[in-house]
């Protein structure tokens, strides 16, 4: 536990930047789009879905102003149908499950392990465009009939009654599937055979943990979606009876199908997230994680436990006693990891040094609603409250609380995080923090009014509603517009520093990571030599050096044992 | 409506409704809404249009500028008119300032409730503009259809008609509960909203304390010796499964209570179909968008669809299950003390998912019984014999979700208008074409999927019909056909 400083006469500060990084070694079109850099893969992941989280934004923001007031407003209800259709579609299928692991995770979880890239990049660049081929499969679905299934493409109505393009979409999201399934098994390779020397298991960061976790997920869990809509498929064009009961098929058996994937995916989209967050908060209390076992053990239990839980989507939609017994009380055992992350993030906190940077407020929006989200879902696990609250906005609520409150507060965290190292450029701080706040305080009011509506008794996916809701659901559009401003300062301020912003040192944060130690942006290699692994939350290792405007290694420092 | 058209239309509507809302929240413009004027404020707008005809070519051109206020009609003895509604009876009402100028301006002595309400509209000065005085606040709406949407709600609306003001009691979070065990639930949710605030008091104000207190000063160094802390963390492990293990319990408990009937319980079948719900009852009485039961009974339900997924939901009792085709789903619950309550859908089912209201009426045992008599004789007239086919149409086309689809003033809606509908040439989308002729209807209404018109515009309609064959008798597709034909020659729009 004692340190003993030792005099070094000049400490050699590594390599801050350097002339040739990986976005300018090589140019031209074609390099890029054939590049097996994990990297570059990354860049263009984060652009592909930053244009879909704004397409599925504009939705939003059509939903909420049509929603303003009792009424239609600019658009008729089989056209809002399809609104809300389509913002769930395309934020679920292009930008949340994709967000975190496919772009920050495939710019960052190769620098972690100090590796020159994933273990199969040809599957990396081949998984990237099959989620270009899902997008455009969206985007045909938007120019010819569009879609007005909801995102669930819940059966018979998908299969029988639309006469919107479900085919386009179902095999659109059967090749996000697949995306996803590479980038999950390239994940898990990568993180089993790739780690550097002195990395043990538990000496891995959680956010690759969190990686693990994920990647277990996709791997088991979204081949049954791809199962499900090829089935879906089949009964749309050749008519063979599976789900739909006037073919003699079972509506239900489509629904269990669905969740035994999409309740994982839930998963999907949220450990990814918790992942980021446990390093930010480690890195920006300059405080060692607490309970970093705990939160390890946490993010592989409720990967684990994901795939137990798909029933509790359908307490009312005829399972039997019996089964809903069994799935709320599985749901419950899900409740105890996610509490004891929250928990210890909180008392990571404790005694820490805690700096309010950017990547810091979204993480700390994080913990508050997560915090939300996780609580109220409670009301959703409880068989007698969830029967009342079911399919209305509490549940909107709910999952907004924990997507976008959640998993949307920390990839923009995680994205501000790695931005520096990424692009090698910093952003203005102060319009950083200032667009974390405006977003959260947005959010907040965008979506706590509609838990109140919900459990007063407003359904979901509806066109219109009865003067009595019309508080509630104008606080949610004013919410929602100022969401947006909040967000557009945030694209701002991230633009801007590509063009203006000051070079990035290679580790502005004081990170004690290995990905901090090759130079802002990261050369094509990554490094010269394999790094050697030590404690990642050894916060000390690194000290603030003013010269270079970041933290280098710090002189004479012996790691602490724990 | 086609999507591309949508996507252009919807980016410039953005623009123009973001800036209609930044001007003023509490008058959304907007507009039109025929469709859901209740005939006593569409007749008081149509008068407003004449005797203000002079006034609107000037109004209109002088501009938005000059704000519209209540109409006075010159012609309008108010007095007479509040003499002729108190006329006969015991407690003559009086009428206050501002009643007096709706009056006035043409609203029904007798509608000054739901006026009061915002259900009923009040002429104003322009022609274009009526004002809705929904609690106390004045909107003032205007029926231009370019200026947007906001249709005047009235209870006689097709569009989301107004159920019971009940939903307005209760507490914050909750509408008032209608039995026990909806009691019972609330109970279980007030209990888990404090474990919900108890725990987000503490996780958010240890939060911001640490931040606080523990924030970044020059020469402090965190504390790196705080890395875990076992007793702790297996404290607050053990702590949320404890709180757990009691609301699963508490909730699977009172979950069996929604779920069990008593056995003595009164049944309703249920049937669901796109868009909206027909209750049968075991004498064999059909009502369709109401029903009404008996008040302090247990009432089961029993319920299939007979087309897409539909949930039953009904807020007041908390109970709510899955509609399903080809399945019997049940739910019941203890009627209470008479009141009228919601029922909606909550399973997405299309186009107007957000139209598929019922209404659930508990009245005392007698008012049940009349209005079960009534609802099984809707065809009879006082005198026991069958109403004129014509009537029974009229009557058929209201109750049973036609309307919501098939206009009679010639708008197209998800389904052709039945305007100037008896003897048209129908082209279908199998390229084969029909006389709109009593075989016609007849098929259109037992097997609509065997031959679906297209449009104008040579689009086909879909399969969107309701297939009514096992819910239609004889009589009432005669009496479709009957008030079909009485519409023929009215102008189509389509």
């Amino acid at each position: 536990m004692t340190q003993v400083d030792i005099p070094v006469e000049s400490p050699v500060r590594p390599v801050q930047h350097l002339d040739k990084n990986f976005i300018n070694h090589s140019k031209g079109f074609l390099s890029w789009a054939l590049t097996l850099d994990h990297k570059r893969i990354g860049l263009m992941y984060l652009v592909g879905i930053s244009l879909s989280f704004f397409l599925g934004g504009l939705f939003a923001l059509a939903i909420r102003l049509e929603l303003f007031s009792p009424g239609m407003q600019f658009m008729d209800a089989a056209t809002y149908n399809q609104v809300f259709t389509l913002h769930g579609a395309v934020m679920v299928f292009l930008f949340i499950i994709p967000g975190i692991p496919a772009a920050l995770g495939n710019v960052v979880l190769p620098l972690m392990l100090g590796a020159k890239d994933v273990a199969f990049p040809r599957l990396n660049l081949c998984s990237y465009y099959l989620w270009l081929s899902g997008a455009a499969f969206f985007i045909w679905t938007l120019f010819s009939n569009g879609l007005d299934t909801g995102w669930t493409f819940y059966t018979p109505y998908s299969t029988s009654y639309t006469d919107t393009s479900v085919i386009q979409a179902t095999a659109g999201v059967f090749m996000l599937g697949f995306s996803s399934i590479f980038t999950g098994l390239n994940f898990l390779v990568t993180i089993h055979k790739m780690r550097p020397p002195g990395m043990t298991w538990h000496k891995l960061p959680l956010f690759l943990w969190g990686m693990y976790g994920t990647a277990i997920m996709q791997l088991l869990a979204t081949p049954v979606l791809g199962i499900t809509l090829l089935l879906l498929i089949m009964e749309t064009t050749l008519g063979i009876g599976i789900f739909d009961p006037q073919k003699g098929g079972d509506p239900v058996l489509y629904q269990h199908f669905f969740w035994f994937y999409s309740h994982p995916a839930v998963y999907i989209m949220i450990l990814p997230a918790m992942a980021v967050v446990s390093e930010i908060i480690a890195a920006f209390s300059r405080k060692h994680i607490f309970g970093y076992r705990m939160i390890a053990y946490s993010s592989v239990s409720i990967a684990l436990l994901s795939f137990l839980v798909w029933g509790h989507h359908m307490f009312v939609s005829s399972e039997s006693t019996l089964a809903t017994l069994i799935f709320s009380a599985i749901t419950f055992t899900i409740a105890i990891p996610s509490a004891i992350k929250v928990f210890n993030w909180l008392a990571t906190l404790y005694k820490g040094s805690v700096q309010l940077d950017t990547p810091m407020l979204y993480a700390l929006g994080f913990m508050w609603l997560f915090t939300i989200g996780g609580l109220t879902g409670l009301f959703l696990a409880v068989l007698s409250t969830d029967v009342v609250l079911h399919d209305t906005y509490f549940v909107v609520a709910h999952f907004h609380y924990v997507m976008v409150g959640g998993t949307l507060f920390a990839f923009l965290g995680g994205l501000h995080y790695w931005w520096p190292k990424m692009t090698g450029k910093m952003y203005s701080e102060t319009s950083g923090r200032i667009a974390a706040v405006t977003a959260f305080i947005g959010f907040n009011l965008a979506f706590f009014p509609q838990f109140i509506m919900g459990s007063r008794g407003m359904p979901r996916r509806y066109a219109d509603y009865t003067a009595d809701f019309e508080l509630y659901h104008r606080l949610s559009t004013t919410g929602t517009l100022i969401l947006g401003v909040g967000l557009a300062l945030l694209a701002y301020t991230l633009l801007r520093s590509l063009f203006g912003g000051k070079k990035a040192p290679a580790n502005p944060w004081g990170s004690a990571t290995i990905e901090w130690e090759c130079p802002s942006p990261p050369p094509h290699h990554n490094f010269d030599h394999p790094p050697l692994a030590t404690d990642p939350y050894d916060m000390e290792r690194v000290e603030w050096d003013e010269e270079v405007q970041g933290y280098v290694p710090a002189v004479g420092h012996r790691p602490t044992a724990h | 409506m086609k999507f591309q058209a949508f996507l252009l239309t919807t980016l410039l509507g953005l623009a123009g409704a973001s800036a209609g809302l930044a001007q003023d929240d509490a008058a959304p413009a907007a507009p039109t809404a025929a469709e859901s004027a209740a005939a006593e404020s569409a007749a008081a707008e149509s008068a407003a249009a004449e005797s203000a005809a002079a006034e609107s070519a000037a109004a209109e051109d002088s501009a938005p500028a000059a704000p519209a206020t209540i109409r006075v009609v010159d012609d309008l003895d108010v007095d007479a008119v509040i003499a002729a509604f108190n006329e006969g009876s015991d407690a003559p009402r009086q009428f206050t300032d501002e009643e007096r100028s709706w009056i006035g301006a043409g609203v029904a002595p007798g509608d000054i409730d739901k006026a009061h309400q915002g259900y009923v509209a009040i002429p104003s000065t322009d022609p274009n503009v009526v004002i809705i005085n929904r609690n106390g606040k004045e909107l003032r709406v205007t029926s231009n259809a370019d200026a947007g949407r906001v249709p005047v709600i009235t209870p006689d609306s097709s569009h989301m008609m107004p159920f019971a003001p009940e939903v307005d009691n209760g507490s914050f979070w909750m509408a008032e509960a209608a039995s026990e065990t909806a009691k019972d639930v609330d109970r279980m949710f007030n209990f888990i909203m404090w474990i919900n605030y108890i725990f987000a008091a503490i996780i958010g104000g240890l939060m911001v304390l640490f931040c606080v207190k523990y924030r970044r000063r020059p020469g402090v160094r965190a504390d790196q010796t705080i890395t875990h802390n076992t007793p702790l963390e297996i404290t607050w492990s053990i702590i949320p499964t404890i709180l757990c293990a009691i609301m699963f319990w508490g909730g699977y408990v009172t979950f069996l209570d929604l779920r069990t009937p008593p056995p003595d319980s009164m049944k309703v079948n249920a049937t669901a179909y796109r868009w909206g719900w027909n209750f049968q009852y075991p004498s064999g009485v059909e009502s369709p968008q109401e029903f009404h039961v008996p008040a302090n009974t247990p009432i089961e339900m029993v319920m299939t669809s007979t087309d897409t997924l539909h949930s039953f939901h009904l807020p007041a009792y908390r109970s709510k299950s899955d509609v399903l085709p080809n399945r019997y789903t049940k739910i019941w619950f203890n009627s209470g003390e008479p009141g009228t309550y919601r029922v909606y859908c909550t399973e997405y089912c299309g186009k107007d998912h957000s139209n598929m209201y019922a209404k659930l009426v508990v009245e005392p045992r007698e008012d049940y019984e009349a209005w079960l008599t009534k609802a099984g004789n809707w065809m009879v007239n006082e005198n026991g014999e069958m109403k004129p086919l014509l009537e029974i149409g009229e009557l058929t086309y209201n109750r049973r979700g036609c309307k919501s689809c098939h206009s009679i003033d010639g708008t197209k809606g998800t389904g052709p208008t039945f305007a100037g509908l008896w003897g048209l040439e129908r082209q279908f989308d199998d390229g084969t074409s029909a006389v709109a002729d009593e075989q016609y209807i007849n098929q259109s209404i037992r097997d609509p999927y065997s031959q679906v018109v297209v449009d104008a515009n040579g689009v086909s309609y879909g399969k969107q019909m309701t297939i009514y064959s096992p819910m239609l008798p004889v009589e009432q597709i005669n009496g479709m056909i009957e008030f079909i034909k009485s519409l023929e020659g009215v102008a189509r729009k389509d």
